[in-house]
Order: structure tokens, then C-alpha cells, then sequence
């Protein structure tokens, strides 16, 4: 590829057009637009819920009307109208299906659209996939294979039927409905989401997974996850996301919960790619994030990781409360932001056990007009002795008119703990550039190299077909976008 | 002690401000200014912990006193006399209570066409850098403490060196809080201004006598023409129950050099808020800190770098010994404008947790906007290495020299850099003091 100009290069950056663009057509049960108590009780109603969710979800409701939408991060945008949103949608008929035969072929259409055949998937690479379209699970495999291991893993709306306790003892353990304004407002309307349980002493014997796709252009999508590791258990999950192109900005708030028992260790790993808006900034995803994990016994440990790639605008702090002593909590990221896209994500790290670890790798890069922020809080409690952090976050900017912010937050009260942060902001070198094409790669290639070189840290702590496809995905985001 | 007074925490500077009586300077630029500022008073409210930036620092001790304008007072040049630097001899000027004394001062050492001294005194060239600059350096978002300083000040004190010049000596400005006979609050102000390829050396050192408590609102501003080089030297060892709260604001002009230190032993809550704009070409700025805390002190260190034009660096190192209940908070923002190129920035915030009741609370803060640039920060919060400690006791010493000695050396990195020798040689000996402390040796 000839060297581009700038001018050229923002102009073929400007023009590439989000790759998986498409709407499926599926009917869909008819659902009032707004939010009420009537909404809450009618949600309710709809999955059949047992009459302490329904309470929950009221409460939470509650709750919501009294809080604010933050205003404190770093993002602009028109708040949605939270009147205007359809709560709950599913495709019309709920198939109970053991095969994937039986799945309405539209969907499996879909999906092999996206590149994540389900059948391929199932026979290579070895994975369960808990595929929620839209709000309901319409497609669970492996669940045999896992039953077998006693490892639990089903929809949450399942799970409430199944296994009520559980469900019961856990959900909004971690992360209170009154958490924050998202977090209550998913607490209230939540449609569907992952459960999983992985009991004493077992490994889950294979990555879980679950795709997400948000199809119907009214529809909030607001995703509950569940995830359970008692005492020695561990278990790898994956999500990974796209969605179809559209106008309206599209509200999504989900809400992740972690638990690790004695022992436990849970590894959570996210490639988020959905519709970021188009080049003028128009339409996009809404992604406000609330997840949490706790490492609840000793020597347990929580690991987040996540390439994010997509959404208008991204509000997300995975984080880890160690309260074990002797657990370790990790965080790994990558955000690219391109265009108009904003970011704002980072993690949390509260240490309030004894020699607990954390670690903490953020890489941001920013290209066109778009503006990334890392926001992270390090919290050393006072009993939380010999405790250790250690954090970086690099910047990469690529072009004059994009913004790179860190905002890392790190407070201390104990004198046996040590905290290390250093953070470090630049751009891609001309004599780095210089030295690859003179080897024979081309520029994008080059740059491709570069980029990949600055997210390894991250990548190398994703599962290994994730890794091939955040690799991918980072080359086509930022396709020309380097002058 | 003070009277005691139930005040409303939003009205709190308006209260206090309606009981102050002006006392006009007579410059034109900075009474219009205090016009301004008193309306303002009014009408901006009292920070609460609600706010960002006061989120760690409850204020709750400070407006819970009330304290009287403080008037002229009396003090012998032997009181203070431990004080007074030798190199400025004669180029010191003493402020007592927020007014010049010049029966203190002696400002004889100063070069032809520069000025050091009392604003009502100034000639018209100060006057006129006034008018252009006077109220307009100090740019802190409806900041009701700098409003209230420049509402009540009652005199300022100028340092202004000529094209060309080069004042060998430091300025000395040693700022003396009179708090014998009553709880007083004091707004002492501060007005540098370097021309064309001026140098100046300006220290100011915050003093207080007396065992009242006391409340110091001091602002100072800084104005760099084209080429100047100023140091910038403030020394913050006030009585240990004062209440000291401070903004360090500079404006940098084309190819100049801003270096300023702070640090700071005093005060039970100190509040500093150094603010540069490097708005031109090819200037430097340095903002280092050090800053040591003991029993119940609080201190909380706000700063701003702003890089509005390309082609400039900055240096920051801020460095924290934390004891005994002390808390520290930093917030270092530096922000890069869009097209703000080829900016270098470093930032390094270090901090010594040596108490189990000891607090530290960082937030190095970046804010970029423009590609080309190179800006790192570092952040630690830590303890005295084992194996130094080891090593230190393997040569026979105990382990109490050994922490009070590794204490003491990590504190002289900010204090080796001040260039004036006798300022150095008590500010090191302020270090040993404190580091040789028992609570030290207390882990």
C-alpha cells in the first residue's frame, strides 16, 4: 500500500463502514414503551418470576427514581430518554431446544453472518455457548457435558426456576441494586442473562461463552450475569459482542457478578465490538457497565479482561473487591476509541484482606475525533497489611483531534502495603514505522505490527481464539487511520 | 481561644467577609479588582467534601472558628531574627499580618529599575504590569478563597525585576502571622513580575508567633515575559494549629523558565493549589513539592499544568512523609491543549507511609489532547526498602538511625535544588528535625 497523506488517511478512515451492519427480521412480542411499576410487575410476569424477585425488582425500582444519571466521567452525550425505551423484548416464540436444529433459522442466519457459526463452534473449538439473542436464551449446548461436571451454567431466568437458592443467596450480593444509577435501573428491568455455578473442588472442563447481540432497534438491553466458584473451582468465561447498525442510540446496562470462594478462580474475558455510531458520530451504542467480582476467600482470584472496541459510548470499571486474605485480582484492557466513539472504563481494586495482590494493564489507544479515558480507583484499607498494587496505563494517540485522559485514583492507609502506578502517553514513531517498511512491510502493516506489539500484554491473557479475533479486530478498526 | 461561633459552612467566607473592614491600597487596578472580588465572596460557595476537588479534605475544622481581621502588630527583628536569610540581607521584605513593615524590611540591595516592596509604594511601571495582570493569573474556577483574599488584603507585596536584570540576591518575603492576643485571619498577596530576560530568586516563608490559631488565605501570582527565569521558593512552616490555604498561580511567556518549590511542615490543614499556564513557546515549568505531615496534620496539594501552547516542558516531583494521624492528598493535572505539540511533561508523586494512622491519597491526572507529545506520570505509595535498611544495619547501625537516616535522604531530592544556600541549610535541618522525629522509628 502507497504511504498515505493525512488528509487521505482520515478520509479512508472516515469512510470504513461498520462490518456487520444488518438487521434480522424476527417478530417480536408486543411490549409498552416506559418505565413504571406496572413495567417492573409486568416483566415480572412475563418470565414467571417467584414473588421475592419481583420485590427485588421493585426495590431496585425505587431506588432508581431517586438517583441522578453521573455526571462525573468524562463523556457527552444526550441522556436517553428512559421513557422511551421498550424494557423487555423476546422473540415471540420462547423454544425450549435441546439441538440447534430447532432454533428459528433467521437467528442461526445471524449468527453465521457474524462469523460465530454455533455449530462450527461446537464441534471445534470446543465450547459452550449460551447464545442470548436479544433477552432469552434461545440456544444452550454443551449443557450435557457440564452437567456431568456439576457445573451449572443456564440462563438467569432459569436459574431463578432451577435453582432459586442459589440465585437467591447471590444475586446483588456483590454489587447492591443502589449500587449506582445503571446498576438500579438493571436491577429493576434486567430481561436475561448467563448463570453459572461451578461447585467445590471442579474445573470447568471447558470455556464458557456467551454471544450477545442486540437486534430489535427500540430494545435496552439489560443483561444480569451470575457467576459462582465455590471452594477450589475455576472457570473461564468469554463474551464477546456485535451488533447490527442502527440510528437510535441504543441503552445498554448490564450487570456483572462475580463470586470466588476459598481457592476459587474465576477468569472473565470480554471482546466488545458493537456499533459505534457512524462517522459523523450519529446513532451507537449506549454501554454502561456495572461489573463487579469479589474474591470473597482465601487465595482467590479474579482476572478481567476485555478489548473493547466498539459503542458510542463506553462507561465500564470492572473491578475486584479482595476481601480474602491472600487473593489477587487482575485487570487487562484495551480500549480503542476511533471517530466520535467516547470511553471511559478502568477497574477498581479494593484490597481489604492481608497480603492481597492486584494488577492492573490498561492500554488505550484514540484515534479520530474520538476520546478515551482510563479511571481507576486502588484502595488499600487499613487492615489489608503487606499488600501489594502494581498499575500501568499507556495512551496511544493516533491523530491531532483525538483526547487521551487518565484519571487513576489511588489512596492508601495502611504502612505495610506498597502501591506502584505510572502511566505514560505517546504516539506511534516515524522511526518505528520507518524501521518496519524498510524490512518490507507496508505501512498499515507496520502499524498493525506496532499496535499489536503495544496490546500484548493484554492479549496474551485472552483465550486463544479470542486473541486471533482482537488482533483482527484492532487492524480493521483502525484501517487507515495512521497518516 | 477563638470565639466560638456556629457558622453555616456555605456562607462561611461571606460571614467573615461582612466582618472585615476594607483598608483601600490606592491602586486603581487592585481595588477594581477587590470590587469584583467581594461580590464574588458573596455568591461562591463554600467548597464541601461534594465537590471533586475537596473530596478528601473536610473543612469542617476550619469554619467552625471564627477569627478577627488581624491590624498591624509589633514585632522585634529578635523574635524572628532565626528566620532571616544572610544572602538577602538586604533584599528582604518582612510582612507582618498582611502588611508591609518596613521598619523590617530592607529592600537597599535591589538593581536599578527593579522594585521589591509594598504596592503603595510602587512606581508606574509596576502599576501598569498590575493593570494588565493583577486578578488575572490566579484563573481558579469560582475560587471563593481567592476572592476573599483579594477582598480583604490590605497591602501586596511586589517584586518586579527590569529588562535585562538579574537580581543576584534572593528576594526575601517572610510573611509573619501575628496570632499572641487573638485568633486572626490574614490575606497576604504576592505580586512577581520578570521583564524581557530578567532573573529573579523569590522566596516566601509563611511564619507564625503566638499560640492562637490563625487562617492565612495567601495568593500569589507570578508574570514571566518573554525569556525570564524566576525561582520560585515558598516555604510553608506555620505554627502547627494555623490554617493554611494557598494558591501558587504563574503565567509563562516565550522561552521563560518557571521553577517553584513548595514545602511544607506547618499548619494543621494546608491546602496548596499551585496553578501554571505555560501559554507560549518553548518555557519550562517545575512544580516540586515536599511535603511532611505528623500528629492530626492534613495536607492537600491541587496542582495544575497546563500546557496551552506546543513545544514546552514541565517537571513535577511530588514528594509526601506521612506520621503519627497525618493525611496527604495530591492531585496532579496536567493538561496538554489540542495542538499543543512536541510537549514534554513528567510528573513523579512519591509517597512514604511510615504510620499505620497515616492516610495517603494520590490522583496523578493526564489529560491529553494533542498526539505528538511525551508525557509520563508515576505514582507510589510505599515504605522504606528492607534491603537498604538491612544493608545500613549490617553496617552497624540501629535500625532507628537507619529508618530516620533513609527518611531524611528521601526528603533532600526536593531540597537539593533550591538555589539559596542558607534557605537549603534550614530547610535541611527542618527535615532532620522532623525525620529524626521518634515516630519515625515507630513501624
Amino acid at each position: 500500500m502507497s504511504r498515505l497523506t493525512e488528509a487521505e488517511a482520515v478520509e479512508t478512515a472516515a469512510s470504513r463502514k461498520y462490518k456487520y451492519g444488518f438487521t434480522t427480521n424476527i417478530e417480536y412480542e408486543e411490549f409498552p414503551r416506559g418505565l413504571n411499576e406496572d413495567i417492573v410487575r409486568e416483566i415480572s410476569r412475563r418470565k414467571d418470576e417467584p414473588e421475592w424477585l419481583l420485590e427485588f425488582r421493585l426495590k431496585a425500582y425505587r431506588q432508581w427514581c431517586e438517583m441522578e444519571e453521573p455526571e462525573w466521567p468524562n463523556l457527552h452525550y444526550t441522556k436517553p430518554d428512559y421513557n422511551n425505551i421498550v424494557y423487555y423484548s423476546s422473540p415471540k416464540e420462547k423454544p425450549k431446544l435441546n439441538s440447534l436444529d430447532e432454533v428459528d433459522p433467521d437467528i442461526l442466519d445471524t449468527y453465521n453472518k457474524l462469523g460465530i457459526p454455533l455449530e462450527e463452534q461446537k464441534m471445534l473449538a470446543n465450547v459452550a455457548v449460551d447464545a442470548v439473542f436479544d433477552s432469552v436464551s434461545v440456544a444452550t449446548t454443551f449443557k450435557a457435558k457440564l452437567a456431568e461436571a456439576g457445573v451449572i451454567f443456564c440462563s438467569i431466568s432459569e436459574a431463578v426456576k432451577e435453582y432459586p437458592e442459589l440465585v437467591k443467596q447471590y444475586m446483588g450480593s456483590v454489587i447492591p441494586a443502589n449500587d449506582n444509577y445503571f446498576a438500579a435501573l438493571n436491577s429493576a428491568v434486567f430481561s436475561d442473562g448467563s448463570f453459572c455455578f461451578v461447585p467445590k473442588g471442579v474445573k470447568c472442563p471447558m470455556e464458557l461463552s456467551t454471544y450477545f447481540r442486540i437486534n430489535n432497534p427500540d430494545s435496552g438491553q439489560f443483561e444480569r450475569t451470575l457467576i459462582i466458584a465455590e471452594e477450589g473451582a475455576e472457570v473461564s468465561y468469554l463474551e464477546g459482542c456485535t451488533a447490527p447498525m442502527f440510528d437510535t442510540n441504543q441503552l445498554h446496562a448490564a450487570v456483572v457478578e462475580l463470586v470466588a470462594l476459598d481457592d476459587a478462580n474465576i477468569k472473565y474475558s470480554t471482546v466488545q465490538n458493537w456499533y459505534p455510531g457512524d462517522e459523523n458520530g450519529k446513532g451507537g451504542i449506549y454501554n454502561f457497565v456495572t461489573k463487579r467480582g469479589i474474591c470473597k476467600g482465601e487465595r482467590s482470584k479474579i482476572s478481567w479482561t476485555q478489548v473493547e472496541t466498539g459503542s458510542a459510548i463506553t462507561w465500564k470499571y470492572p473491578s475486584v473487591i479482595l476481601k480474602g486474605d491472600y487473593s489477587t485480582g487482575e485487570f487487562y484492557s484495551v480500549a480503542l476509541t476511533n471517530d466520535f466513539q467516547q470511553a471511559d472504563t478502568g477497574t477498581k481494586m479494593i484490597h481489604l484482606g492481608k497480603n492481597t495482590r492486584s494488577t492492573i494493564i490498561s492500554k488505550g489507544i484514540s484515534a479520530g475525533k474520538s476520546q478515551n479515558s482510563y479511571r481507576g480507583l486502588v484502595k488499600i484499607g487499613k487492615k489489608a497489611h503487606g499488600s501489594r498494587n502494581y498499575s500501568v496505563c499507556d495512551s496511544m494517540l493516533i491523530g491531532s483531534e483525538c483526547g487521551a485522559h487518565t484519571f487513576p485514583f489511588i489512596e492508601s492507609g495502611n504502612s505495610t502495603s506498597s502501591v506502584e502506578h505510572e502511566a505514560t502517553t505517546s504516539k506511534i514513531g516515524e522511526d518505528q514505522i520507518f524501521y518496519l517498511q524498510q524490512r518490507g512491510l507496508d505501512e498499515e502493516e507496520a502499524i498493525s505490527l506496532i499496535i499489536n506489539g503495544f496490546c500484548k500484554e493484554v492479549f496474551k491473557e485472552l483465550p486463544l481464539e479470542f486473541a486471533v479475533e482482537a488482533t483482527k479486530l484492532l487492524s480493521i478498526k483502525l484501517e487507515g487511520s495512521v497518516g | 481561644m477563638s470565639t466560638a461561633v456556629q457558622f453555616a459552612q456555605t456562607t462561611y467566607l461571606n460571614e467573615l467577609h461582612s466582618g472585615f473592614s476594607v483598608e483601600p491600597t490606592g491602586v486603581a487596578p487592585v481595588e477594581s479588582a477587590r470590587e469584583q472580588a467581594a461580590l464574588d465572596v458573596k455568591e461562591w460557595s463554600f467548597p464541601t467534601p461534594r465537590d471533586e476537588d475537596w473530596r478528601q479534605l473536610s473543612l469542617k475544622p476550619l469554619y467552625r472558628n471564627s477569627f478577627l481581621q488581624a491590624d498591624s502588630a509589633e514585632i522585634s527583628r529578635d523574635e524572628i531574627s532565626e528566620y532571616f536569610l544572610p544572602e538577602a540581607a538586604q533584599s528582604t521584605i518582612v510582612v507582618v499580618n498582611g502588611r508591609i513593615n518596613t521598619a523590617l524590611s530592607d529592600t537597599s540591595a535591589l538593581p536599578e529599575g527593579c522594585f521589591a516592596g509594598s504596592v503603595k509604594d510602587a512606581p508606574g511601571f509596576v502599576i501598569k504590569a498590575l493593570e494588565a495582570h493583577f486578578g488575572k493569573v490566579a484563573r481558579y474556577a469560582k475560587d471563593a478563597f481567592t476572592a476573599f483574599n483579594t477582598a480583604v488584603l490590605a497591602d501586596i507585596s511586589v517584586v518586579f525585576t527590569a529588562k535585562d536584570v538579574k537580581i543576584e540576591a534572593p528576594v526575601h518575603i517572610l510573611h509573619i502571622t501575628d496570632a499572641r492576643t487573638q485568633a486572626v485571619a490574614t490575606a497576604p498577596r504576592v505580586f512577581i513580575y520578570g521583564e524581557l530576560f530578567s532573573d529573579a530568586t523569590v522566596v516566601e516563608d509563611f511564619i507564625g508567633v503566638g499560640s492562637q490559631i490563625y487562617f492565612n488565605t495567601a495568593v500569589s501570582e507570578t508574570v514571566l515575559e518573554d525569556e525570564a527565569h524566576v525561582n520560585h521558593i515558598k516555604v510553608q512552616r506555620e505554627q502547627k494549629n494555623a490554617f493554611h490555604i494557598s494558591r501558587v498561580a504563574s503565567l509563562l511567556g516565550r522561552g521563560s523558565n518557571y521553577n517553584s518549590y513548595t514545602v511544607s511542615s506547618g499548619a494543621q490543614l494546608f491546602r496548596n493549589e499551585p496553578l501554571s499556564l505555560v501559554d507560549a513557546e518553548n518555557a519550562h515549568a517545575t512544580l516540586d513539592g515536599l511535603v511532611m505531615v505528623d500528629g492530626n496534620q492534613v495536607s492537600d496539594t491541587h496542582s495544575t499544568l497546563d500546557h496551552l501552547k506546543p513545544n514546552c516542558t514541565s517537571h513535577q516531583l511530588h514528594k509526601v512523609i506521612a506520621l503519627g494521624e497525618g493525611k496527604s492528598v495530591f492531585n496532579g493535572k496536567i493538561f496538554v491543549r489540542k495542538d499543543s505539540q512536541q510537549i514534554d511533561a513528567y510528573q513523579e508523586n512519591r509517597n512514604l507511609l511510615l504510620s499505620e494512622n497515616a492516610d495517603v491519597f494520590t490522583k496523578p491526572q493526564l489529560e491529553i489532547f494533542a498526539d505528538d507529545v511525551k508525557c509520563s506520570h508515576g505514582a507510589t505509595i510505599g515504605q522504606l526498602s528492607d534491603e537498604e535498611l538491612f544493608y545500613l544495619q549490617s553496617r552497624g547501625l540501629s535500625k532507628k538511625t537507619a529508618m530516620q537516616m533513609l527518611t531524611y535522604g528521601y526528603a533532600l531530592d526536593v531540597i537539593e535544588n533550591i538555589p539559596v544556600e542558607s534557605l537549603r541549610a534550614q530547610l535541611t535541618q527542618l527535615v532532620a528535625d522532623f525525620t529524626g522525629n521518634e515516630a519515625v522509628a515507630q513501624v
